[in-house]
């Protein structure tokens, strides 16, 4: 997979990158604040990926497009808010959410891979699996993929597993009986805390009472915050009903069509006077025929998309609903943190703080519920012989990853045991740097998978001149195309550009925070007509 | 003069297979292939060929055996010589072959040759065949069998051997069309269709011993297909290929930009569902037939008019006649037939 050409913008103004080439990139400024993340997220994003623009910019405001090549051949997408454009050498494709877009790429473009999630196998979103080859400037932690939380990291390596064809994670017999009796106590714990909890349903409740005698003006502030949440639940609420009702005219299109493709055979004639059949009747048209309108692959192969896009919409309908649950535990806790007097907690101390409790921790247990219930679903799928391979696939990871990380910084005494570090175990400043740089690197030596590795600034938290030379050296010998980032002292201007190797991308002349301007204009809104897209 | 049907069959697979090859050479690979109007299915013959005033006719016997020896190349011949010695006049006497063993031919690269191309042993082989075959049947006059009429008979028929697999046959239908060919799986299940409507005319009644006294009052008896309904059904299939899971029709995306963008994506599954439902719905399919043609030729003679355009010239009532069909899916349905045919 080759990125050819990066573009952002709307009508007023755009910038268009072009001069990507297909080996070693360095997009370099003298400052901060020239385009640099924009542009690697605005590629992200349009391939998917979760926003995580810089907050300045409102990235909704604008179309996020990106050409790009696999097997020699050229696609364009372009996204704006929730909505995708792709064009193919054969078709323009819309899809109005992540799930339609991963189905069809997966189907058309490259399979991607697939994970248990939830008890179920679904094919993974752009958000967890472009950081097999993508590092984003901010949201880095060594203990967990970045942008955790529908994903976990447990998941990135059954992705990791699936991606190298070596299927889903395994446990041991005594692991599987430990589950079990894990998830019949954990159900046990979560309907006593159930009963609890009903105070919480009960029609006095306690936070309403709290909120009536809580100070005037800090409500109002509140008043105004939950408003803002409620508006969001409401408009994911909307989307939720929007894809349920695409969703339930397709099924129904479903049931149609299964009723349609059946012939319908007219009574036959009878004389009423002796009941007998033995009519004969002349037809006013000759006896004709046709062929019939379709055969039954094509129906067969109708059906399953349209299956295909019921499953695509159930997918949406689930994921908008976890963000509905994550807006209401957040509503809560703002509830939850009213200022409260003496006496109300005197007299509603035990109702309140008992049921909120409960509260979060039927969450908790819920959530524990589900990891156990996924580890033994995947797990009755899954062989010994898998799990020894799985096993080496992350050693092999693993000990190239420390391998890579001894070489950039021989000195350092961190221990590096595993894909991701405990959660206790940090690596932080340039530690962390050289940490995921080295996990990139090892993960497409392992897998030698050939998409485009993105490092935005690489050279984050001070990484030295020495170190930056060996990580150069280390990256120039794959042969992935590379596109780095990284802001240069006045000193270390031009550095890049005597390197053979390296396609220096300047943006020193960009005017700061300013990138987009109507230079680009024209040419954008040529790119954006390809695919259909008009500005005005 | 009268013609009497006589010597119809049913056929296993790879005879069948072979007709339709038959069918599709007729149809595609003669320099006449366009004035071939009707394919009148075991009729006279294997297959007859008709032009569209039905007053010349083609007639063709094929023969599926891959290796066949000079005398069962004579026997096949019969049910030719039969025709041409009754009162109709057949235009060419055609026999199609699987293959031919390799002393027939003198030259082996020729593939359609009549009996110059025929090694003079081979031909005394055919000659023989063909006499020993035609004394055995009732239906043609001993008196007639002579010497003088066999040799004239055979300086007319014409030798083709199959030489192409189905699918290549089946390409040659949409030979216009070359951006549209789709994969062999396709080609194939259309190739088979065809053959299973050939096939299922002969099922259609019992035509044994039938007296006819022009050629065509064959085609009152519906043992026939036309040219012009495989060429639809044929572009169909591949036009239509799951319509939901292809994106849009570019031709579409000036009617789509007029309409409000939170309604874009219902008006496409709303058209996508009427099409699925007209391709599901078997009982109006002579009407979806009649609307394809008529949008077919429409975008043919009018390559240049747009969807809207081409949408005012399509006749209403062939609309009202197809319940799953609105005034969007039409458009909609012509985006897919004009983008199918001419990109």
């Amino acid at each position: 997979m080759i990125i050819k050409k990066i573009a952002v913008g709307n009508a007023e103004e755009s910038f268009v990158e072009d001069s990507l080439s297909e080996g070693f990139n360095i997009i370099s400024s003298d400052d901060n604040n020239k385009g640099k993340t924009i542009i690697i997220q605005s590629l992200m994003y349009a391939l998917g990926n979760e926003p995580a623009f810089p907050k300045s910019f409102s990235y909704k405001k604008y179309f996020h497009y990106v050409e790009f090549e696999v097997d020699e051949i050229t696609y364009y997408i372009c996204r704006r808010n929730d909505g995708f454009v792709l064009k193919t050498p054969s078709a323009l494709m819309m899809f109005d959410n992540v799930s339609e877009l991963k189905r069809y790429w997966t189907k058309n473009i490259f399979v991607l891979p697939e994970i248990y999630k939830n008890e179920m196998l679904r094919i993974v979103d752009p958000v967890l699996f472009l950081q097999l080859f993508f590092i984003g400037q901010d949201k880095k932690t060594t203990n967990n993929i970045s942008n955790a939380g529908y994903y976990n990291k447990i998941d990135f390596i059954n992705m990791l597993f699936n991606f190298c064809g070596l299927g889903f994670p395994h446990l041991s017999s005594e692991d599987v009986l430990i589950t079990k009796k894990q998830i019949s106590q954990l159900k046990e714990e979560r309907d006593n805390l159930l009963k609890q909890h009903k105070i919480l349903k009960s029609s006095k409740t306690a936070v309403n009472y709290l909120s009536a005698i809580s100070d005037k003006t800090s409500f109002d502030e509140k008043i105004k915050q939950l408003n803002k949440i409620n508006d969001k639940i409401a408009d994911l609420r909307k989307e939720r009903n929007i894809a349920a009702t695409r969703k339930a005219r397709w099924e129904t299109t479903l049931k149609e069509l299964r009723s349609l493709n059946r012939t319908i055979d007219c009574g036959e004639l009878r004389c009423m006077e002796c009941d007998s059949t033995n009519i004969s009747f002349s037809r006013a048209k000759k006896s004709s025929y046709a062929f019939d309108v379709s055969n039954v692959d094509m129906r067969n192969e109708i059906i399953g998309s349209i299956n295909e896009k019921i499953a695509s919409y159930n997918e949406e309908i689930e994921k908008v609903a976890s963000l509905i649950n994550k807006e209401q535990e957040y509503l809560q806790e703002l509830m939850s943190d009213d200022n409260i007097s003496l006496e109300s907690i005197v007299a509603y101390k035990n109702q309140i703080f008992g049921s909120s409790d409960a509260e979060l921790k039927i969450k908790e247990i819920d959530s524990q519920l589900e990891i156990l219930n996924n580890s033994l679903h995947s797990n009755e799928i899954s062989t010994k012989k898998e799990k020894e391979q799985q096993d080496k696939l992350i050693d092999a990871i693993v000990s190239l990853m420390i391998a890579a990380y001894t070489t950039i910084d021989s000195n350092s005494n961190s221990i590096i045991d595993g894909i991701f570090t405990k959660r206790d175990e940090l690596f932080s400043g340039s530690e962390a740097t050289v940490f995921h740089l080295a996990k990139l690197y090892s993960i497409q030596k392992n897998t030698d998978h050939n998409f485009p590795l993105v490092v935005d600034s690489f050279r984050a938290e001070d990484l030295s001149t020495p170190k930056e030379k060996i990580v150069l050296d280390l990256y120039k010998e794959l042969k992935n195309q590379k596109i780095f980032t990284t802001t240069l002292k006045t000193e270390e201007l031009g550095k890049y550009d005597n390197l053979s190797y390296i396609n220096s991308i300047d943006y020193k002349e960009h005017v700061p925070s300013k990138m987009l301007n109507d230079l680009h204009n024209t040419e954008f809104k040529k790119l954006l007509s390809n695919i259909l897209i008009e500005l005005n | 003069m009268s013609y009497i049907v006589k010597s119809t069959e049913r056929l296993r697979k790879p005879g069948a297979e072979m007709e339709t090859k038959a069918l599709l050479y007729l149809m595609n690979f003669r320099e006449d292939s366009d004035k071939i109007h009707y394919f009148v299915v075991d009729f006279f013959n294997d297959l007859t060929g008709m032009d569209r005033a039905s007053s010349k006719l083609w007639d063709m016997q094929s023969k599926g055996a891959s290796n066949s020896s000079p005398n069962s190349i004579g026997r096949e011949l019969v049910t030719l010589y039969k025709n041409y010695l009754s009162d109709f006049t057949f235009s060419y006497l055609i026999l199609f072959l699987g293959g031919v063993s390799n002393t027939v031919r003198i030259d082996n690269s020729k593939n359609v040759f009549g009996i110059e191309n025929i090694r003079p042993q081979a031909l005394i082989k055919v000659i023989e065949g063909l006499k020993e075959e035609s004394d055995t049947k009732t239906y043609i006059d001993s008196s007639k069998i002579t010497t003088t009429s066999i040799n004239n008979f055979l300086k007319d028929v014409i030798f083709v051997i199959d030489d192409k697999s189905p699918c290549e046959y089946v390409k040659a239908i949409i030979k216009d069309h070359p951006c549209i060919i789709p994969e062999e799986k396709v080609l194939n299940a259309i190739f088979n269709e065809i053959r299973d409507e050939q096939s299922g005319k002969k099922n259609s009644h019992v035509i044994e011993g039938l007296v006819i006294s022009t050629s065509d009052e064959a085609l009152n008896y519906y043992r026939h297909l036309t040219n012009n309904e495989i060429r639809l059904m044929t572009l169909q299939r591949i036009i239509n290929r799951d319509p939901v899971a292809q994106g849009l029709p570019l031709s579409f995306m000036p009617i789509l930009n007029q309409c409000p963008p939170e309604r874009q994506k219902d008006m496409i599954d709303e058209c996508k569902g009427s099409l699925c439902r007209a391709l599901f719905n078997k009982n109006t399919a002579q009407s979806f037939w009649s609307i394809f043609e008529q949008i077919y030729f429409l975008v043919l003679n009018n390559p240049t008019d747009d969807v809207q355009h081409l949408y005012r010239k399509v006749d209403s009532t062939l609309i009202y006649n197809c319940p799953d069909f609105d005034t969007l899916s039409v458009k909609y349905f012509i985006s897919v037939v004009k983008d199918g045919i001419q990109t």
